[in-house]
């Protein structure tokens, strides 16, 4: 079975899948922090939220789509009042207060989805459209794993677009690099923040709907994909969208054929490359901030 | 133009300032000299609100800045090139000079990129460079060529000749003199003695969070004592 090229294009899929869903979720992380050295441990449960609240609008509207579209949109809305309500008074009180703020507030969110959802799994099917399997190396793969795989390639590249190619993009740039310089010349480093901030939430709320299909829906799926997302933050670099990408695919392609390969060994790889980055390359392999 | 009275400043609980008073009028080059550590960096960086003042005011165009965030500052007039020059390594040359685009001072007759590399052509043969590529010299050009872009009232430097090669010191002096004569305002810190007193029209000498001498610096070229004790040239 491991020869065999169809099977293995299958989990490279599989693994370019999964990877997608990383870079959904880290690279809002990765230019938050890098931004403002704020770490958010309640990011997976912003994950959650997209998922909850899509399998909500999709049971009441009947359609996926309304959910893919209204879901990171109310995740959004999520992200912004926690922003004006907590966080933006923790700005200056130092890592200690930020994590243990936003770790409790994985707790009050798994709670929430508790009471609000329940216990139970929660099932969202794909869309009509993409619910079909297409034959590659006579392999059946389903065709909606290959639309998350666009959605993050397309993701990846408007994010590319608007930060290398815009002004905006170049302000968040030279925040990242020097924040305290930027604000001498104009930039409000602070509004900038809060604007990635609310597309990182976006972007956790998409990653939660787009994945919903594939996984099912529980409370606890943010502390899942919690630990590989800050893995991929860590060996990626703080600040960098080229950090986030690469680190999703390591991270994606090595769980996914870890798996696959070497199963006794796969749930240790991650933290493996893990080690070995931070001893060779402390500051990830595309840190933004130069030094 | 500027008016530092009475400032006390510092890091948390250890206070560098003890009561500063500096001005700068309109047209004036004014140089604050002083050994390092005198609190010359943390005078700027209270101006630019990134200290706050504990005690004292600082007021530009008779207006206090105590409540003004540092980045409503460029569009007022004030433009700070810091002591490590802040090049943005991630951005390019251009990205760097375009940052102001949104947030300069509005005037008729501005600086424009084309006039920023009439004044500093080796810039437009690095367009394309990144941040972290310039030499030194070419750094500090950018640097105060992106200060400038903002139309600054008053134009702050630190230290803008600390390790360039003496050709280059000639270079950024030139510079400054024909900034000066155009009638910018300028607030120099400098460690280099002589380059600050030539070419500014008055001089400050911070010593021990307080300034110790302050007059023409025509007459600080006289003062070998207060030269010696507060500056040790």
């Amino acid at each position: 079975m491991l020869t065999d090229p169809g099977y293995l294009f299958v989990q490279f899929l599989n693994g370019l899948q999964f990877s997608m869903l990383l870079f959904l979720l880290s690279v809002g992380l990765s230019v938050t922090f890098g931004l403002m050295n704020f770490v958010n441990l309640a990011h997976g449960a912003l994950y959650a939220c997209g998922a909850f609240i899509g399998y909500s609008i999709a049971v009441w509207t009947g359609s996926f789509w309304a959910a893919f579209l209204l879901a990171p949109l109310a995740v959004c809305v999520i992200g912004a009042v926690l922003y004006g309500v907590l966080i933006r008074q923790v700005r200056s009180a130092g890592p200690l207060t930020q994590v243990l703020l936003t770790f409790g507030l994985i707790f009050i969110f798994l709670d929430a989805f508790r009471v609000i959802w329940g216990d139970l799994a929660l099932g969202v099917s794909a869309p009509t459209l993409l619910a079909t399997n297409i034959h590659i190396f006579g392999q059946t793969y389903p065709l909606y794993r290959l639309f998350l795989i666009a959605l993050g390639l397309a993701v990846y590249l408007i994010l590319w677009l608007a930060l290398e190619r815009t002004n905006i993009g170049a302000m968040v740039r030279a925040s990242v690099d020097n924040a305290e310089m930027a604000s001498c010349l104009g930039v409000n480093v602070e509004r900038l923040f809060f604007a990635v901030f609310c597309t990182g939430c976006l972007l956790a709320g998409l990653a939660g709907v787009a994945a919903a299909p594939i996984f099912s829906v529980y409370p606890g799926m943010d502390l899942e994909i919690l630990i590989p997302t800050l893995i991929v933050v860590v060996i990626g670099g703080l600040g960098s969208l080229k950090g986030a990408i690469v680190g999703s695919l390591l991270i994606g392609m090595l769980q996914t054929f870890g798996q696959v390969l070497i199963p006794q060994l796969a749930g240790s790889l991650s933290y493996i490359l893990l080690g070995a980055t931070l001893i060779l390359r402390p500051e990830g392999l595309f840190p933004a901030r130069a030094h | 133009m500027l008016e530092i009275s009475g400032l006390h400043t510092g890091y948390g609980e250890k206070r560098v300032l003890h009561g500063v008073d500096l001005t700068v009028g309109e047209g004036e080059v004014v140089t604050l000299l002083g050994r390092n550590g005198a609190g010359k960096t943390t005078t700027l960086k209270a101006v630019m609100s990134l200290l706050p003042a504990m005690e004292g005011e600082i007021r530009f165009d008779g207006r206090p800045l105590k409540k003004v965030k540092t980045y409503d500052l460029s569009a007022l007039g004030l433009s700070f090139v810091p002591e490590n020059r802040g090049i943005f390594p991630s951005l390019s040359v251009r990205e760097n000079l375009e940052l102001t685009r949104s947030t300069r001072r509005e005037v008729a007759d501005g600086w424009t990129m084309e006039r920023v590399f009439e004044f500093f052509p080796r810039l437009r043969e690095r367009l394309d460079n990144g941040g972290s590529q310039l030499s030194g010299g070419e750094q500090q050009m950018l640097a105060i060529a992106r200060g400038l872009l903002l139309n600054p009232k008053l134009l702050i430097l630190d230290e803008p000749t600390e390790g360039l090669a003496p050709i280059v010191v000639k270079q950024i002096h030139e510079r400054l003199m024909e900034l000066k004569k155009a009638g910018l305002s300028i607030l120099l810190v400098e460690q280099n003695f002589g380059f600050a007193t030539t070419l500014a029209d008055r001089a400050f000498v911070l010593g021990r969070g307080e300034i110790q001498w302050s007059g023409p610096s025509g007459d600080l070229r006289g003062e070998s004592e207060i030269q010696h004790r507060w500056l040790g040239v």
